[in-house]
């Protein structure tokens, strides 16, 4: 499991996310609800926002609100 | 005076008007003549009603189901659309399977009220929302119009089940803006929230639908308040000044029918989530009907067919169902109303809707993952023949 302090990038996020959540279309419902909550798209983030700690940060936040990434 | 379905189909649907004393006991007439014992009733009544008028006497009527309303800005079905009525649809367990409910109140605290209702039907259920397999459960919320409260709605009820699909809208009051009510059963709340979980038997589809398209004009919040709904800045500029530019006016010559025709759309997966301006301040901000958060890029939106986009989506919703619908509940944004009165097109907007059963009411907002605007969601079902199961 990536580790928060692994979390380099968004992309490392979504990998953990697609694992748990057990297929990639599983996730759809909890990308679309992080976009809302949080502006930032997961599957396609933009650039200035791929590494971006506070990104991140914010991301994680909101899943484990969700119940994942704990 | 009730407009009668003799459609044979799964879903029945019904749309009353007049006094309360003959619209309610008509109303449950026509739903009980087509289906006398359904798993789930929905109702959308003017807030011309009193709640206590409606709710009572419906659920007494159809006491072996879970029976839910609210209050609304119009209601419409397949039949009819119109306002200061009663639009109502019965679903049979054999398409929505087992039916739980649970009710809060979203004040003071939101997040609290809203785990209320989810304990509710948890403990209804027996088991966590999070264990429903998705596809497979639908959720339906009707939320106050008036709280301010959806997203904080919406993100409780994605705490408790990521996956899920829960589709909604919020009360309304007839464009009064003073007070909304949603009822579960006989209880009534004029600041709740509803929740509403079917394992559902019959295939179904969710339909989100916008008429709208990108102008391919981006940008950029630089500045926003979640609590108040407003923008402040674009791009680093006041809100007013960057939208007006976007659009090649001047701050001054931006209107209500400018922010009505260029709401700004989050865009997820290349659909546009709607956020509708709701007024120019002074200091050159604007507030929406929904959050629009600080960091994020947004297009400016421009609009397309209203009919004929909602008929791709429901006749898109029919195929994806199977082919064949049982029928369907939608959410349609008051705004949405607003324009078709606008443009004489009710006949067509109920003609949209395909010929499928359906019943639903013009909302002060709609629920899909989320919050949004100037949007109609909601679902269709398939025939029961073409389950899950």
């Amino acid at each position: 499991m990536v580790t928060t302090m692994q979390r380099r990038s968004l992309d490392d996020v979504l990998e953990q996310l697609v694992k748990e959540a057990g297929s990639e279309f599983a996730t759809v419902p909890v990308v679309t609800r992080l976009v809302l909550r949080t502006g930032v798209n997961l599957k396609q983030p933009r650039p200035d926002q791929r590494f971006n700690r506070d990104a991140i940060s914010k991301v994680v936040a909101v899943l484990n609100d969700m119940g994942f990434l704990k | 005076m009730a407009t009668h379905t003799k459609d044979r189909t799964d879903a029945v649907r019904a749309h009353v008007t007049g006094p309360a004393a003959e619209a309610v006991p008509e109303l449950i007439r026509t739903l009980r003549a087509e289906l006398a014992d359904p798993a789930l009733v929905l109702y959308f009544a003017s807030s011309a009603y009193e709640p206590d008028e409606v709710a009572g006497p419906i659920a007494e009527a159809f006491d072996g189901a879970v029976v839910a309303g609210c209050s609304t800005a119009g209601e419409f079905t397949d039949r009819s659309n119109a306002t200061e009525g009663i639009s109502a649809i019965a679903l049979p367990s054999s398409v929505v399977g087992t039916v739980t409910a649970g009710m809060g109140e979203l004040r003071p605290d939101p997040e609290h009220g809203t785990r209320a209702a989810v304990a509710e039907v948890e403990s209804a259920l027996g088991r966590p929302l999070r264990s429903l397999e998705a596809g497979k459960a639908l959720g339906f919320v009707l939320i106050d119009g008036m709280s301010d409260a959806e997203e904080r709605v919406n993100a409780e009820l994605a705490n408790a089940a990521p996956l899920l699909d829960i589709v909604g809208g919020s009360a309304g009051d007839d464009l009064a803006f003073k007070k909304t009510w949603v009822t579960l059963h006989g209880r009534v709340s004029w600041s709740g929230v509803v929740l509403i979980m079917c394992e559902v038997r019959a295939p179904f589809h969710i339909i989100k639908s916008c008429s709208f398209r990108p102008m391919e004009r981006t940008l950029r919040v630089t500045r926003a308040d979640l609590v108040s709904r407003t923008v402040h800045e674009i791009d680093g500029r006041p809100a007013l000044e960057a939208y007006a530019a976007a659009l090649g006016l001047q701050p001054h010559e931006v209107t209500e029918q400018t922010l009505f025709e260029h709401p700004l759309g989050l865009m997820i997966d290349g659909k546009p989530w709607i956020r509708s301006p709701r007024t120019v301040n002074a200091d050159g901000s604007i507030s929406f009907y929904a959050q629009v958060l600080e960091g994020c890029d947004v297009e400016l939106m421009s609009a397309t067919d209203l009919v004929g986009d909602t008929r791709s989506s429901m006749m898109s919703a029919v195929e994806a169902a199977g082919g064949a619908a049982s029928g369907a509940v939608l959410f349609n944004c008051v705004l949405r109303r607003l324009q078709i009165d606008h443009e004489n097109t009710g006949e067509q907007f109920v003609d949209s809707l395909a010929g499928v059963p359906s019943a639903g009411f013009h909302t002060y907002g709609e629920t899909w993952l989320g919050h949004v605007n100037q949007t109609i969601t909601g679902v269709v079902f398939g025939k029961p023949d073409n389950t899950n199961a």
